[in-house]
């Protein structure tokens, strides 16, 4: 069964074109719109684009739809997938087309402060967005500069999706950190729920670890286009830097939720001693019961 | 909140209470549903002490004043028994260990053992089952009921032997109702009153049943096979002193009543249904120690007074003042008499025991 990546795709806030904008974006290029997702699958993928990368080469880039316009007014995105669209390289109308896309990206979403990126490496114009690529390349390198940029944008999606989920885990996280002290009798019906945390933060420095070996990479030498794009990209991205600062609060998380652990843990080993002790009570109150009982029956006057 | 099923229960072993107690201590005659109103109405006093301490934890009750609350309430139903003894019963009577001594005691020992997980509880109501019957053996249960009633001397030996295993409701094996109340309340609505599972009160409906099972089992084996079984051997259904069967029975009772009633009529039915019969069950529920008490006046009083007007013992005419159905008629006038005055004490605003006890220990 193949599984699509869903946390590539920032689907919260679909890409709404500015009409104000696009009043401005009349080309006379015909320009190619791809959607584009990425699933992980051992078996290739019917409609699989360029070759497998990522961990044991099991992520496959799949173009579901490949539609041209002329008009980039007529651009659309729903925020469901991925939207490359390739510019053709065309000296005149070529640059001004990528710079209008860039403007009308960097417009299209006025509740984010990310911005594009524009790249150019070799001839190649890259515009890179959280929602949408635009690539300017002659034909002959599109397949190896898209792959390359499609490649970075996956990892770049998959740091995007590890920081917002530490960001969205904070409260929580600040809410549970006095059990890291002190774990109650009131507490025990939180233990699952402890625990899921627990899980969930172990899950994120699993996904941590495997990506950095993605993102802290050396240089390829002799270098390619497509090594200095992943490259660029990187740096441009400041995904090592970003990298180190998710490593900081996974730290603290996974701090937080090993003292709950622990605290739980050496809360509940007492709590069945306790109970043990308790029996034992019990037990002994009842002999010596029966031994007022016996008593009182043997003194009766 | 109220519960429907609770007031209902509650209602159900006052009626029954009344009219064993009108048939027995008028006509001499004990109905067969005798020994079933008793246990439900302390099984149902550990329940609403698990939601009234859910209720004062909701409202941020210190720990503190819930146990100084839990002990002067427990006291004071001690204290009233003791009074109901004095003045219902005879002086002479003072120590024999009635249902509101035991239900007094059971309230000062579940403020003890209220933050007990119910799986301890338990091992002690197992405890408590087991160990009963070797109270009342090492205590010679059979000296104490000669003439069929217990019948102590005023000793500090008799008076300890009397609350712990032969009086009429000792705390051994009574006190396990009120702590499986308690423990059952626990496991039915959590520490915060939340609505229990469908499951939850399936499975307490299930083993209430699979215990009444045993004891009907137990209960026809002893009767179908007499002559496999010891002469020695106790009897095998009584309440004085309560035999293992019983116990095992009554237990299978509660449980199942309680299961079965909340998930019939406070889950499934809905709220607005038969609202007049509600109504009423609430009425008597609110008021059940009013009730408990004002039953035994209604009926005892009068016989004393009238043996005395006429020169005789006080308790010349107990069991046998009336025949059996002259006793359930009064009996049934005083329930319908009941209901109407406790109306007019609502209408009036005037209070009962309970707002007494509530005014004195909350």
């Amino acid at each position: 069964m193949p599984t699509t990546d869903t946390n590539t795709m920032d689907k919260s806030h679909p890409v709404v074109p500015d009409h104000r904008t696009m009043a401005n974006l009349v080309s006379d290029l015909e320009l190619e719109i791809w959607e584009v997702g990425f699933v992980q699958q051992a078996e290739p993928h019917s409609q699989s684009f360029g070759r497998r990368f990522g961990e044991r080469q099991q992520h496959q880039i799949v173009r579901t739809s490949i539609t041209t316009t002329q008009q980039v007014s007529r651009l659309a995105m729903s925020g469901r997938s991925l939207t490359l669209i390739v510019v053709p390289d065309d000296p005149t109308h070529g640059l001004a087309t990528v710079q209008k896309l860039q403007e009308w990206l960097d417009n299209s979403d006025p509740t984010t402060t990310i911005r594009s990126q524009l790249l150019a490496l070799q001839g190649a114009q890259i515009v890179w967005h959280p929602q949408c690529l635009v690539v300017m390349v002659s034909p002959n390198r599109l397949e190896t500069v898209c792959q390359a940029v499609l490649e970075g944008y996956f990892y770049e999606s998959q740091l995007r999706s590890l920081e917002s989920t530490l960001e969205a885990n904070w409260d929580g996280t600040l809410a549970d950190a006095p059990l890291g002290f002190e774990f109650n009798a009131n507490a025990i019906s939180r233990r699952e729920e402890l625990a899921q945390r627990f899980r969930d933060v172990l899950n994120l420095r699993t996904r941590y670890a495997r990506l950095t070996s993605f993102i802290i990479v050396p240089h390829v030498y002799p270098p390619t286009l497509a090594s200095q794009i992943g490259e660029r990209l990187r740096e441009r991205l400041r995904m090592e830097e970003r990298l180190d600062l998710v490593d900081g609060k996974l730290e603290v998380q996974e701090h937080v939720y090993e003292l709950c652990s622990h605290r739980a843990s050496e809360f509940m080993v007492a709590r069945t001693g306790h109970h043990l002790e308790w029996v034992i009570i019990i037990l002994l109150g009842f002999q010596t019961l029966m031994w007022i009982v016996d008593l009182l029956a043997t003194t009766s006057p | 909140m109220r519960y429907s099923s609770i007031d209902i229960l509650r209602t159900l072993s006052i009626v029954i209470m009344v009219v064993v107690h009108f048939c027995e201590n008028l006509a001499g005659v004990t109905p067969k549903i005798a020994g079933i109103g008793a246990p439900m109405f302390m099984f149902l006093s550990g329940v609403s002490y698990r939601l009234w301490l859910n209720g004062r934890t909701t409202r941020q009750l210190s720990s503190d004043s819930i146990n100084k609350i839990t002990t002067r309430r427990g006291l004071f139903l001690i204290g009233l028994g003791f009074l109901f003894n004095v003045l219902v019963w005879m002086p002479e009577d003072v120590f024999n260990w009635d249902v509101l001594t035991l239900i007094g005691t059971g309230m000062v020992c579940l403020g003890m053992v209220r933050q007990s997980p119910p799986f301890l509880i338990w091992f002690a109501c197992g405890m408590i089952f087991l160990i009963s019957p070797v109270l009342r053996q090492l205590a010679d249960w059979d000296a104490y009921w000669a003439n069929g009633y217990f019948d102590p001397d005023f000793t500090m030996h008799d008076l300890w032997q009397g609350f712990l295993a032969v009086g009429y409701f000792p705390v051994f094996p009574w006190l396990l109702f009120p702590l499986l109340g308690f423990s059952i309340g626990t496991v039915t609505f959590g520490e915060k009153s939340d609505p229990p599972k469908t499951t939850v009160l399936l499975r307490t409906c299930g083993v209430g049943f699979a215990l009444m099972g045993l004891a009907a089992f137990a209960v026809a084996t002893r009767y179908l096979l007499a002559d496999q079984f010891p002469a020695t051997w106790p009897k095998s259904w009584t309440m004085f002193p309560p035999s293992l069967e019983y116990l095992t029975g009554t237990i299978g009772w509660v449980l199942f009543a309680f299961g079965g009633a909340y998930w019939l009529v406070d889950l499934k039915m809905p709220p607005d249904s038969f609202k007049s019969f509600r109504k009423v069950t609430e009425q008597f529920s609110r008021r059940s120690l009013t009730a408990y008490l004002l039953h035994h006046v209604v009926h005892l009083w009068p016989l004393w007074l009238y043996a005395v007007w006429l020169g005789q013992e006080p308790t010349y005419y107990w069991r046998q003042a009336t025949d059996l159905n002259t006793a359930l008629l009064l009996a049934a006038l005083f329930i319908v008499a009941c209901y109407a005055f406790f109306s007019w004490l609502d209408r009036r605003k005037y209070p009962a025991v309970e707002n007494l006890m509530r005014w004195l220990c909350d």
